[in-house]
């Protein structure tokens, strides 16, 4: 289980549901005292589909479609989260978010030259989403359209590795509770094992930062204890791949990050060599 | 004395199922690089890379280290691989900015490539049936020696389980190569006729070091490897990946028969 081989012919994919609520306006409680919830969910999601085109990036000049990767924000309007050309599909393929950022922006950065020593460079950072904070929390409808994308893509691929659902909120969700609805969507399953889904949540509440706890005893409020509780427990195959990355799962540990780097939850999936060194 | 070759030597380059052959990030060299030298030379030296899937353009630093690395004789310490990764580390950064690079690539870049190797070099000399031959190696590559008398040796000496995803290999980055140093394994014997070796990227590695209790099993595959038509390998392997004995991945290897 969960051990399905992720290639261009048999590939996964990513679902991220984005909280662009009105709560989301509210300051980001861990402890950048001048930025909003919206700023760290857009920050998070930007370099999480950055991520994910890094890796599947080669050398050749577009990225190998090893993920197919999905947007549904929930705010004012639940919906496709992508704009301009990506917005036609639900889950188009990794190489397609490549090509299709809403801009570049221009960053400088010091990397190595060929001595060893430092220099500034210029690198261009690509944003899909700039933060939006507008309306109700329609969690439970994201949830069921999600449950819609994925049945859907099960039916044309039932050998994937399981989808991954990502969901990126404050955890207030005012349609109702999302327990039942999350439990729908982890019901569907691939030859490979049942859809994951893994909860960031970013709190107003100051609180430590929590990845992949085991329990619910230091989440600092409800709303982080049921996102805990719709998170998927880590499969054995991803927990060992978790620990190789570094982090500290024991047994029942969950999908679930409190205040913490949302780009951490897909580091561990497995596409081929990664070296021990890559810093 | 023997009338054959001291020695002989085969090789084999697969591609992982589902990529075509220049997207192998594989690499081996085989000095001397006419096969109808190596049986008048006195040594023989076989470098085989695997470039890390996950890291850019590291088919090429794979290939470029090969190259570089069996220029030089091995010695016991790593130095002389060190130096050869700091001498292609730029060509290295040269080759993959030769034209402008979407966004991504250019971040690719910044982390660098990695790769595996190792480094086999036997000593002996035309109607030589015994000799000596030392190897080093990084990463999860590895060397098999298999005794004609069933003994069997193993370069880095791993378990299966051992092979991760993520060994420690070398970098492009400068920085990083002056660090690898103390990852590196040697290890050093003599030969006699008879005794086969096999130098082997990661997948090939894995399915071999199941059958460390069993030399013979090692022999069949060095056989194998030096007299099979590259269709009949090529079907061997694909049925070792359906049946998950091997994983799906590139596949380098040299087989050195005394």
């Amino acid at each position: 289980m969960y051990s399905a081989e992720i290639s261009r012919n048999n590939p996964t994919c990513f679902l991220f549901l984005v909280d662009q609520s009105g709560s989301m306006s509210d300051p980001f409680g861990n402890g950048e005292s001048n930025r909003r919830k919206a700023d760290a969910l857009a920050d998070a999601i930007n370099r999480l589909l950055q991520n994910l085109v890094i890796r599947c990036s080669k050398s050749e000049l577009k990225p190998r479609d090893y993920f197919h990767v999905g947007v549904v924000a929930y705010g004012n309007t639940v919906g496709n989260g992508f704009s301009g050309p990506l917005a036609g599909s639900d889950l188009p393929p990794i190489s397609a978010v490549a090509e299709s950022p809403a801009r570049l922006e221009e960053r400088t950065k010091k990397v190595e030259d060929n001595a060893g020593g430092l220099v500034d460079q210029t690198i261009r950072f690509p944003i899909w989403f700039d933060p939006v904070a507008n309306g109700g929390t329609p969690m439970c409808q994201a949830l069921d359209r999600a449950k819609a994308i994925l049945s859907n893509w099960l039916a044309e691929r039932p050998s994937s590795f399981p989808p991954v659902v990502i969901n990126l909120t404050d955890g207030e969700a005012t349609d109702g509770d999302p327990l039942g609805t999350a439990s729908a969507l982890t019901s569907l399953a691939s030859s490979d094992g049942n859809v994951l889904l893994f909860n960031c949540h970013l709190s107003s509440t100051r609180g430590s930062e929590v990845q992949f706890p085991s329990d619910d005893s230091n989440l600092p409020d409800q709303f982080a204890k049921l996102l805990f509780q719709m998170s998927s427990v880590l499969p054995p195959h991803i927990q060992n791949a978790a620990k190789q990355e570094g982090f500290a799962v024991s047994d029942g540990g969950r999908g679930f990050f409190f205040n913490a780097d949302a780009v951490s939850v897909i580091r561990f999936l497995d596409i081929g060599t990664r070296p021990g060194n890559l810093r | 004395m023997s009338t054959g070759p001291w020695v002989r030597v085969a090789h084999c380059l697969f591609p992982k199922s589902g990529n075509t052959p220049d997207e192998c990030e594989d690499n081996l060299r085989i000095l001397p690089s006419n096969q109808n030298e190596i049986p008048g030379s006195c040594v023989v030296r076989v470098v085989v890379s695997h470039g890390a899937t996950e890291s850019a353009f590291s088919g090429i630093w794979s290939k470029y280290l090969t190259y570089r690395i069996a220029k030089a004789a091995l010695k016991d310490d790593p130095k002389v691989i060190i130096d050869a990764a700091t001498e292609m580390s730029p060509r290295w950064l040269g080759a993959v900015r030769q034209r402008p690079l979407p966004w991504y690539a250019e971040q690719k870049i910044l982390e660098g490539a990695f790769a595996t190797v190792v480094v086999l070099e036997v000593s002996g000399g035309a109607g030589a049936t015994s000799g000596t031959w030392k190897a080093c190696a990084i990463g999860d590559s590895c060397m098999f020696r298999i005794g004609g008398d069933t003994s069997f040796e193993m370069l880095p000496n791993m378990k299966p389980e051992d092979f991760g995803s993520r060994p420690f290999l070398i970098p492009t980055k400068i920085s990083g190569i002056q660090d690898i140093g103390g990852h590196f394994q040697f290890s050093s014997g003599k030969w006699n006729a008879g005794d086969r070796f096999i130098v082997a990227t990661d997948a090939l590695s894995q399915m071999l070091a199941k059958q460390q209790s069993n030399p013979e099993y090692l022999r069949k595959a060095a056989d194998a490897i030096a007299t099979r038509s590259r269709d009949e390998l090529e079907s061997w392997f694909q049925n070792c990946r359906d049946s998950r004995f091997m994983r799906n991945d590139d596949i380098a290897a040299v087989v050195v028969m005394l």
